[in-house]
């Protein structure tokens, strides 16, 4: 497999892989390239005026990074903190500047790999499901489903004033 | 070759500022009757500074223009002229506008000009014309060369006596010039010592040789690339006509010339650069419009520098050795451990305030532009002025230096134009009829204070009220002369009879107070009516750090700055009173507060619902924020919320406690801005 050209499947082979989480007992994947590391759950600081999915602020050495109820971001039910609750934390790029945030997951479950075969674009499925854009696509591993993420909108709903900034 | 320059680029227009500050300090001392030889020197070369590095980066406008007011100081310095008030004035104008295309190249990242140039150039040139005509013109008009012509140079060629030891021939040297062009050989003997001492290795030769070519001065430096450490050279431009006058003997006189004459090649080589290196830089200002974006940089003392690393040596012994005593197979040893840690602590609170003095500057540097604006302003006005500068080597954060430096120029001016009277106006006072304005900076625990005082005629209250009232600003009710004095900072106030281009549209002294809290900081006005009136000014030492109270609202600890605290107390119920629409007002030291709950007002969740209060100075008005509990004081370092998320009205930003948590630092200047206000409602 690695024999005939390493460069490329080694860039494909990043390129395809997804880190994936529970969510209210589905499971959900983003992309491995924007996970920065993965922290356990921890005391936080709550943030006033603030929308209701974004819990607080965290210190993470020593930078105050924002951490993101995914539930109540794509509109699921909340639900108890348990041991297995973790904080993925994701970095991008906005506005020439590298953005950390936390989002909240309930259990981390693994690092799976994706091939574009697997992969179905959610706007082939049904374009009413989801009208933020929050869900990019639906991909497959071993008759599993996994709920594909995609972060832009989401980490752009926090760095930018909506709305629902009201408390 | 381009990319080089632009990288230079920035670092010379940097340098062009601090020129331009040197050349204006220096022409006000000039103006003040001081012009020393030192003086007229550092000017001098200000003004050369600007004038070389412009042609080199294709400044071309920047360069001619200093180059007439280079003419003007020149003969200044050589003692044909003295210093008149005129030609100061003159070269004062220049230097305004020297600035203005200074400005307006880093905003354009290219070569501006600037419409007054031409006339102000023909007006040097009439000054130099009329008092000295002979000597100048030449100097004037050999900087407008025809590109690509013919020019001739004057090479001063002195080989040191142990040339021929290091296998160096002249001759052949000699050779290369003659292939650039027409030459004109002199040689000089005047070194030779004659038969009893001469020595046949050694060189007493020299030459003078007048060449005429198209080549650049480079190449002709090019060629004594190999033996510029053997000899002395000295490169310049000649004009035709002095071709025959030309002595043959001029290094005659001096028997060794190593000093001198390395003075002049490196004069020379100043001199002969704006005209050699104006071709090959012209191009750049184009290739510049769509370059970098902009950066703001910092000079800082190399012993800083040194100090902070010597610092971080040390951090890193401390760290190895705690690694060390934490390794150990024993037990660790306890008492050793905490020693260790107090070491770390010392070094880490050295390091801390060490890297913050990088951020420092003296005050000097806003004071610096003060005299001028005096200066000119006290001509306008015809009022006889002595500006007095105290503590100017006070140091404060570089970004809260320039942030001050608009609010001083503003309350100056304003301290000229209303507080100080006329010459006249004083003596049927009973003052001198030279008034005073006196600036002072000091540090006083952890702010810098500055005061503006002027023994003027003071702030009239009855005027100011009556005209606060008249402007809406106020209704009828009682002030003490104090709280109307600070209703000068008040929008839209003004009692200026009639607006001048100096003072008087009310704007300035709001926009002076809101520059000032935005930093963080505090202003008061203390005024005696017919004797002068002084203005205080406290500010952070830093704006990455602060002094915090930590206070605890609903169960989270949240800071305070210091600065803004006047008091914290408890109130009694009976010193409490709701109000329909004003809200909870209580009394405190004789007035009525606005009682604002923190916890209501941003939803933070249950209080105990004591009445502690922080009384807190917001935009010169006062009110009291009802906390839970006073858990101590500490400095604190501000990280921006909009790194990753974004900013909250109200808030100033997060810091990281001791345990490692967040605590929010809240922003008591903002909680009367509208948009708070309606977000709460």
């Amino acid at each position: 497999m690695l024999a005939e050209s390493a460069n490329p499947t080694a860039i494909d082979e990043t390129a395809n892989q997804y880190l994936t989480f529970l969510l209210n007992g589905e499971e959900y994947g983003i992309e491995i390239l924007k996970v920065q590391e993965i922290k356990s759950w921890g005391p936080y600081t709550p943030l006033p005026r603030s929308p209701d999915f974004v819990l607080g602020v965290i210190n993470l050495r020593g930078a105050i990074v924002p951490i993101l109820d995914l539930r109540a971001r794509l509109g699921l039910p909340s639900t108890e903190v348990s041991s297995t609750t973790a904080i993925i934390i994701i970095s991008a790029e906005y506005e020439q500047q590298v953005r950390t945030m936390g989002l909240v997951v309930d259990s981390v479950s693994e690092v799976n790999q994706l091939l574009p075969q697997d992969i179905q674009q959610a706007s082939e499925v049904n374009s009413n499901v989801d009208p933020d854009g929050y869900i990019s696509a639906f991909g497959r591993v071993d008759e599993k489903l996994i709920i594909l993420l995609n972060l832009d909108p989401i980490i752009v709903s926090t760095l930018e004033p909506t709305p629902e900034t009201d408390v | 070759m381009d990319d080089d320059l632009e990288e230079f680029r920035e670092i010379f227009l940097e340098e062009c500022l601090e020129n331009v500050e040197l050349l204006e300090r220096g022409l006000m001392r000039m103006d003040s009757g001081e012009s020393d030889p030192d003086t007229l020197n550092e000017v001098f070369r200000a003004a050369h500074s600007i004038k070389g590095g412009g042609a080199t980066f294709g400044y071309q406008p920047m360069a001619e223009l200093t180059h007439f007011m280079e003419t003007l100081l020149d003969e200044m310095r050589a003692g044909r002229r003295d210093v008149v008030p005129d030609d100061v004035d003159l070269l004062l104008e220049g230097l305004d506008i020297v600035q203005a295309i200074l400005t307006e190249s880093r905003e354009l990242k290219a070569s501006a000009d600037h419409d007054g140039r031409l006339d102000l150039q023909v007006r040097l040139q009439t000054s130099v014309d009329g008092q000295a005509p002979a000597q100048s013109s030449d100097d004037v008009c050999q900087d407008v060369p025809a590109e690509k012509a013919e020019r001739s140079w004057l090479v001063e060629f002195a080989p040191h006596e142990n040339f021929f030891l290091r296998g160096n021939n002249p001759l052949l040297l000699i050779r290369e010039i003659q292939r650039l062009g027409s030459c004109k050989v002199t040689q000089n003997f005047s070194k030779y010592p004659g038969w009893d001492e001469f020595n046949a290795d050694n060189c007493y030769m020299s030459w003078l040789i007048e060449v005429t070519t198209e080549s650049p001065e480079e190449e002709l430096r090019e060629i004594f690339d190999w033996v510029d450490t053997d000899c002395d050279l000295s490169i310049s431009p000649i004009v035709a006509k002095e071709n025959a006058e030309m002595p043959s003997a001029v290094l005659a006189p001096e028997p060794v010339v190593v000093p001198v004459s390395a003075e002049k090649t490196s004069e020379a080589e100043k001199s002969a650069s704006p005209n050699a290196a104006a071709e090959p830089a012209s191009a750049t200002p184009k290739a510049g419009a769509g370059g970098t974006a902009e950066s703001s940089s910092i000079r800082i003392a190399t012993d800083k520098i040194d100090h902070l690393i010597n610092l971080v040596g040390e951090l890193v012994i401390t760290q190895s050795m705690l690694s060390r005593v934490c390794q150990s197979q024993n037990p660790i040893d306890v008492t050793e451990l905490r020693e260790r840690l107090a070491d770390l602590e010392y070094h880490t609170r050295d390091l801390q305030d060490s890297v913050m003095q990088v951020r420092m500057l003296p005050i000097s540097s806003a004071f610096s532009r003060l005299p001028r604006l005096v200066r000119d302003l006290s001509k306008k006005l015809c009022k006889d002025v002595e500006l007095v500068l105290e503590g100017e080597s006070t140091e404060l954060d570089k970004t809260v230096l320039e942030r001050m430096i608009d609010p001083l120029v503003h309350l100056v001016r304003n301290g000229l134009d209303h507080g100080l009277e006329t010459a006249d106006e004083r003596m049927a006072n009973g003052k001198p009829p030279t008034g005073t304005l006196k600036l002072n900076a000091r540090q006083e625990s952890g702010s810098v204070v500055i005061e503006i005082t002027d023994d003027g005629r003071g702030i009239n209250p009855e005027a100011v009220f009556n005209k606060a009232r008249e402007n809406g600003i106020v209704g009828n009710e009682e002030l003490t002369n104090d709280q109307i004095n600070q209703l000068i900072f008040a929008p839209g106030f003004s009692t200026a009879e009639t607006i001048s281009d100096v003072s008087g549209r009310g704007v300035g002294m709001d926009v002076v107070r809101r520059n000032i809290l935005d930093l963080g900081g505090r202003v008061h006005v203390y005024s005696t009516y017919g004797e002068g009136t002084r203005i205080e000014i406290n500010l952070p030492l830093s704006l990455a750090i602060l002094d915090g109270q930590l206070v605890k609202i609903a169960g989270e600890i949240y800071v305070i700055p210091v600065l803004s605290i006047i008091e914290t107390l408890e109130v009694s119920k009976t010193d409490c009173a709701s109000v329909p629409g004003t809200g909870e007002i209580f009394k405190f030291r004789g007035e009525y507060l606005n009682m604002l709950r923190v916890s209501e007002f941003f939803g933070l969740g249950n209080t105990t619902g004591g009445e502690l209060i922080v009384v807190v100075d917001t935009h010169g008005k006062r009110m009291g924020l009802v906390i839970d509990e006073v858990v101590g004081q500490q400095q604190v370092v501000i990280k921006p919320l909009d790194k990753n998320y974004q900013n909250i009205v109200g808030f100033a930003g997060a810091t990281i406690m001791s345990d490692g948590s967040v605590a929010l630092i809240l922003d008591p200047a903002k909680f009367n801005e509208p948009a708070l206000q309606a977000e709460a409602a």
